[in-house]
Order: C-alpha cells, then structure tokens, then sequence
C-alpha cells in the first residue's frame, strides 16, 4: 500500500503510525511545508519518506502520482488546505482520502463537498464522557454522517432498562446485536435473547436514539 | 488575473450578503471567501447561499484574525488576494478595484489600504512608535494595521500568518523584509463599527508582541529584553469593560 499524508503536526503522527501498523511493509510519503519540520519527521519516522514541497505544489504531486497513491491523509493544521487536497485526491480519483480536522464545526462543510471519511477527533469526546457519565451507557460505535444516524451501543445495566430497549427496538423494528455479558462474543436473536448485563448495539436514527434517552432519563417508557 | 476576495467574519449575519454581493461586483473577482469564527447567527448559511466558498478557521480558540486570513489564503484558487473588513457600512465594488489596481498595473506586490480619517488608537499608541524604533522605513505608512490588503497569492505563501491581531503588521514587516513591493492606497472613508477601548487590549499586546518578535529576529533588540517586556505587558490588567 502506498500512503500519502500531507503535515507534520500531531494529527499527521497519529495517521502516519497507524498506517505503519495497518501495513508495515507499506510506502508511506509524508508531504511539510517547512523545512524544520521535514528534518524532525525524517527522525521520528525512519521508516517514512518525508518530502518537502510548497502548499501549492501538493495538488501537481498528486495529480502526478495518482495512479500511485492507494490511501492520502491531509492532516495539516490548516482546513482550508484539508479540504482543498481532500477535493483535489477525490477529483483525482485516489481510492481512499481522508480529511483530519482541526475544528469540529467544519464537518459538515466538509461532508457537503462529498468528502467521505472525515475524521473529527472531537467526536469521541461525546461518547467517551457519556461512557463515564452517563449511567444509560449509550456510546456511539459508528456514525452515518451524511444521514444523521449510527450504530449505538447501550449496556443493559438493569431489568428496566431492559424492558425499555426491547421497547424501543420492537416499536420501532430496529437491526439489533447483542455482544454477551459471559463471553463478550457477538450473537444474533430476538429482543428476549438480551439479558442484564450484556450490551445491545442498534442502528437507528440519531434523533430516535435522543428521544428515547431523554424519555428514559425523565423516567417515562 | 483572477482576483479572490476573503472576508474573515464571526457573527456578521447582516452584513454578510451586502459584502459578497459588492465584491463579486468588482471586476476580476471569481471568487468570495468567507473564513467564520464560529458564528452563532446564520453567517455561513447565508453565506453558502450567496455561492461564497465558506470555511470555519482552523482554530477553536479565538481571537483568530490570523487564522482566519492564513485559510482564506489556502482556500483561495486567485492570483490576487483581497483581504477586507466585512462590516464596512459603505464598501463598494470600486473600494476593492482600488485594492488590486496596483498589483494587476504591475505597479506593486502588496497593497496596504488607508482611510481619510485618523489612524486608530492601538495604531497611533503602540505600532507606530515601535515601527519608528525598529522599522522607521515603515514609518510612511498612514495605516499600518489596516485590514484592507490585497496581494499576489505566491508572496502571501511565502510568509507565516501570526494567528491574532499582529497578522496585518507581521505581513507588513515581513514582506517589506523579502522586498516585496509595497504600496500603501488611499481607499477614501470608510464606515465601520469602533471597538472600545477595553476590547483593544489583546489588540494592543498583540501588535507590540509581533513587532517585538521580528526585531529580536531581525537582530535590532535585546531578545532577553524583549521577552521580559512582552511578558510584562500581557499581564497588564486595563480594568476591563470600565474602561469602556
């Protein structure tokens, strides 16, 4: 796999030794645009290709290696230029681009533009303080940006917040997997398979998912 | 040469629309910019609507005059940039005309815009005695932080964007250094809403710490001495809305 991402910041670190671990035998080309930090990522990454280039010469390098290039990560500390390589790679047609953003409010600008996979490092924020906080446990495992809904996981934690998930996913017909209490393995069944204890992961509507949280916490069915 | 127009803006909702509709009026201008704070009012709405490329500043802190410039260069696909306030009452076509003339005349690289009324306070206060002491070249200029520039795309990457309220005066020093050619245009009366005085102290700090940094650099003051002062002068306290 060749990779390519553009920054030398923090959020280029973390793709970069992501996709050394997805694929160390991988080519991985990291693109900066000053000269100090293209001498730090040649030591921080050895096993990298850090390539100096001005901010517009990054689209003719694309352009150029399009045929190439299987994955491109822009994650410079800049959205503007996310966006703009992010939209050049797709008219190119690289197979997979990902924008890195810098501020949340961005996203959907971004999802506008018919960029696939955005990554908002923000968002685990939301499901990580509702996992230490929140006592319904609803986390999010995967979100549906373009659609407003997701993938959430609830721990059933006890009978009458059993009761009211079987609710929820009966009224509503809801796709539903249980991942076992005993033996953390996923299992398919009907909603009186779920048991105290283990976690039920529904796909449904965001907004379903809210009105149904807030129901519950003002303790109505 | 096509020319980009950027407003940077935070909830500027009624102003928004006037500002795009009179620049794409100017002639040259494929492009309108709006780089938001994170507005709360309907800003980037309006703005898409009026077929503006719109971006959110890369930043979550603010201020981020700085910031918001730097992306609205990035975004920009011209050969000219044209920064401008957006809430000037009175802007019209002809005031960004004025702007780029130089540049596309061939007269100029970067044009600083001025105004036929008195320089500011944080101008009069603060950057014009520091450029008089590190930078008397730049002592010409009526105007030194104004926020009306234009410039070529290719100078304006050549240089790093302070991230607050020292941009305008960093773009000044910095590009008078590459010797890039500067032109200061009178743009007429301009009429906009004032600051008070106590939402100028960021401001002021600002300013006098993007000067300072670049005299350090430029071997024309003391680093030590710099640090110590710019450190003193942030932890000024102005007494806040009284002073206003």
């Amino acid at each position: 796999m060749r990779s390519v991402v553009i920054g030398g910041g923090h959020l280029a670190y973390f793709a970069v030794t992501t996709l050394r671990e997805i694929d160390p035998k991988g080519r991985i080309i990291v693109i900066e645009f000053t000269f100090e930090k293209v001498e730090m990522l040649k030591k921080t990454f050895p096993y990298a290709e850090a390539v100096l280039s001005s901010i517009d010469k990054v689209e003719e390098y694309i352009t150029e290696n399009r045929s190439l290039i299987d994955v491109l990560v822009s994650a410079t500390d800049s959205d503007a230029l996310n966006l703009r390589y992010a939209k050049h790679s797709i008219k190119n047609e690289i197979p997979i681009v990902v924008a890195i953003l810098n501020n949340p409010l961005n996203e959907p600008i971004f999802v506008k533009e018919n960029i696939r996979y955005v990554i908002n490092p923000y968002k685990t924020i939301i499901s990580k303080v509702k996992e230490i906080v929140d006592k319904f446990r609803v986390n999010i495992i995967y979100e549906f940006s373009r659609i407003n809904a997701g993938i959430y996981a609830f721990k059933i934690e006890n009978a009458e917040i059993l009761r009211k998930v079987r609710g929820l996913i009966l009224k509503n017909d809801l796709p539903f997997f249980i991942v076992s209490s005993a033996d953390n393995r996923i299992r398919a069944g009907s909603v009186g398979d779920i048991q105290i204890g283990d976690v039920v992961c529904i796909s449904c509507l965001d907004k379903d998912i809210r009105s149904f949280l807030e129901r519950i916490r003002e303790g109505g069915s | 040469m096509d020319v980009s127009v950027v407003f940077p803006s935070k909830n500027r909702e009624r102003y928004v629309r006037k500002a795009i509709c009179t620049a794409f009026k100017a002639r040259h201008v494929r492009e309108v910019i709006i780089v938001d704070g994170g507005s709360t009012d309907n800003t980037v709405e309006v703005a898409l609507k009026e077929n503006a490329k719109v971006i959110i500043q890369s930043n979550l802190v603010y201020p981020g005059k700085g910031v918001a410039m730097r992306d609205g260069a990035y975004l920009s696909s011209g050969d000219i940039i044209v920064f401008a306030d957006i809430d000037i009452a009175n802007l019209t076509p002809q005031f960004i005309e004025k702007l780029y003339m130089p540049i596309m005349m061939g007269e100029a690289e970067f044009v600083k815009g001025c105004f036929g009324r008195a320089a500011g306070r944080v101008t009069e206060l603060v950057a014009k005695p520091l450029l008089r002491m590190f930078y008397p070249e730049l002592a010409r200029f009526k105007q030194p932080l104004s926020g009306e520039i234009a410039g070529l795309k290719k100078v304006f990457y050549q240089v790093e964007f302070e991230n607050g309220w020292g941009v305008d005066i960093g773009l000044l020093i910095d590009l008078y250094k590459m010797g890039v050619r500067i032109v200061e245009v009178d743009l007429g009366f301009k009429e906009h809403e004032m600051k008070p005085l106590h939402a100028l102290t960021d401001m002021a700090y600002q300013v006098a710490e993007a000067i300072l940094k670049r005299a350090v650099r430029d071997r024309k003051i003391d680093e030590a001495w710099a640090k110590r002062y710019i450190s003193a002068i942030s932890e000024i306290d102005l007494g806040g809305a009284g002073y206003a």
